[in-house]
């Protein structure tokens, strides 16, 4: 009982985990640019894949936590992060349908219409005052890590999540 | 009917969730600092941050382990070189720790004929990073010090590395139970009050989301050059007086510029080789009583000036 209800909340969990690494662990000397946005590729993966366990809501919830724990404006990656799931869930049938290799470009678009939806959004508050470097070294990033962090959800998913 | 419902029931919760997420962007500039809305902004953070705190340092201590072996290792290299350097080096400062000690007292006498109140004394605490901002629009840390700890908002943190000494890192901007985030120099909404040890010109350092620091308010004609120190000025009652920020890089002067020079500034701390954070509290705060009785209870002397005394094998208070 309290297994499968633990089973039930990997996605949330992988999510968290991804926000963990993302904001703790990754940012050492060596990944000072390529920083690679492990949450939007968890919530990519979720949404296409399980939309029933990686909701709006939770998108809402944990695009929160990554404003709070990297200290940048309330409300920036909640919006870019809750606006990215929608437009994957729009495109679900269409994105699941393509190849793994063509997969990963759709990552690279998602990740650079983060990056434009933040872009403005920041842009608006207090001008284009931006780490470029940062801003766009994480596509590429992304680009790099996504298959690995693929590999390792698809693994999760079917040990864990196949029945449930 | 059942789907169609089901379907504007989802759209509407969507919508309703961007429209939060907006009103979460857009609700500082519209609301005052003390507002209501700003209040709970500010609790929902704080919940955020502690229930965040113990996992980031759950995966931040093997990391930081790892780093501290690895730089053991470095260090054994160079350990012959180093200590010969070392040897030299204390040599100097020996002589010029009895010359800071004669003067310290002179100063103290000559303060108290002048009748000139003593600088508010600070104790401090020192945290270990646990997070550390990946975001391309903001620069700041969080470190595993808190409220419980006696860190409080404006907290001013100085930053620790073995490479270039310490400097000034920034200040607190939100704390929680056991955490703090902290706004560091190169934040665009980072903006020190400073002055020019060498001419005592005083300007504004403000920060860019660059690797330089921009210095403000400097009239063309200003007593400046190149490799100056720049340190704070204590004016805005935030940081204290005299603690080093960066050294002057670059001077820019033409018709663009303005009344004004385009100074940039190159911090004195290596914001990425950060590992520990000094954090001056002030007096007045109850807390850190707290946590002097803790390490007094442990058996430890009760700090003396310029002593540190470990609370835990991350975080130590010391009397400044």
């Amino acid at each position: 009982m309290i297994s499968s209800f633990i089973i039930a909340w990997i996605p949330a969990l992988t999510l968290v985990l991804a926000v963990t690494l993302q904001e703790s662990v990754i940012p050492l000397e060596a990944w000072s640019v390529f920083r690679p946005d492990l949450v939007l590729i968890c919530l990519f993966y979720w949404r296409l894949y399980r939309p029933d366990r990686c909701t709006v809501t939770l998108a809402f919830l944990i695009g929160l936590l990554v404003d709070t724990v990297s200290g940048t404006a309330l409300g920036l990656n909640t919006f870019s992060k809750t606006l990215l799931v929608l437009l994957v869930s729009r495109f679900g049938q269409r994105l699941r349908s393509l190849e793994f290799y063509h997969m990963l470009f759709g990552i690279v678009a998602v990740s650079l219409l983060d990056a434009v939806v933040q872009l403005l959004l920041m842009g608006l508050v207090q001008g284009v005052y931006v780490r470029w470097p940062l801003l766009l070294g994480r596509p590429v990033a992304t680009l790099l890590i996504a298959p690995l962090c693929f590999s390792l959800l698809i693994y999760i998913h079917h040990w864990w999540l196949e029945n449930v | 009917m059942i789907m169609l419902k089901q379907h504007s029931r989802q759209t509407l919760l969507a919508s309703l969730l961007l429209l939060g997420a907006l009103l979460l962007f857009a609700l500082p500039p519209l609301a005052g600092s003390n507002s209501v809305l700003s209040n709970g902004r500010d609790f929902l953070q704080e919940i955020i941050l502690d229930g965040a705190g113990p996992l980031l340092r759950l995966f931040q201590t093997p990391i930081a382990a790892s780093h501290s072996i690895y730089n053991r290792i470095q260090g054994w290299q160079h350990i012959e070189q180093e200590n010969h350097k070392l040897k030299l080096e204390l040599d100097r400062l020996s002589s010029l720790s009895v010359r800071v000690e004669e003067l310290s007292m002179e100063n103290q006498r000559l303060r108290m004929l002048l009748g000139m109140r003593p600088d508010p004394s600070s104790q401090e605490v020192v945290a270990r990073i646990i997070g550390n901002s990946s975001s391309a629009f903001a620069r700041s840390f969080l470190v595993d010090a808190g409220e419980e700890e006696g860190i409080a908002t404006d907290a001013t943190a100085l930053g620790i590395t073995a490479q270039s000494g310490g400097g000034l890192m920034g200040r607190v901007v939100q704390t929680s139970q056991h955490t703090a985030l902290i706004l560091t120099l190169p934040d665009y909404n980072s903006r020190v009050p400073v002055l020019i040890q060498r001419s005592r010109v005083r300007a504004i350092v403000s920060g860019r989301n660059k690797p330089l620091l921009e210095m403000e308010f400097v009239p063309k004609g200003a007593d400046i050059r190149p490799g100056d120190l720049v340190v704070t000025s204590g004016v805005g009652g935030v940081f204290p007086k005299g603690i080093p920020v960066g050294h002057i890089q670059a001077i820019a002067a033409t018709e663009e510029t303005g009344l004004f020079h385009l100074i940039s500034v190159k911090p004195t701390i290596d914001f990425d080789r950060i590992e520990e954070v000094r954090l001056l509290l002030q007096n007045d705060a109850s807390a850190p009583d707290k946590v002097v009785a803790h390490s007094q209870e442990k058996g430890s002397m009760p700090p003396a000036a310029g002593q540190q005394t470990a609370r835990n094998s991350s975080l130590k208070v010391t009397q400044r």
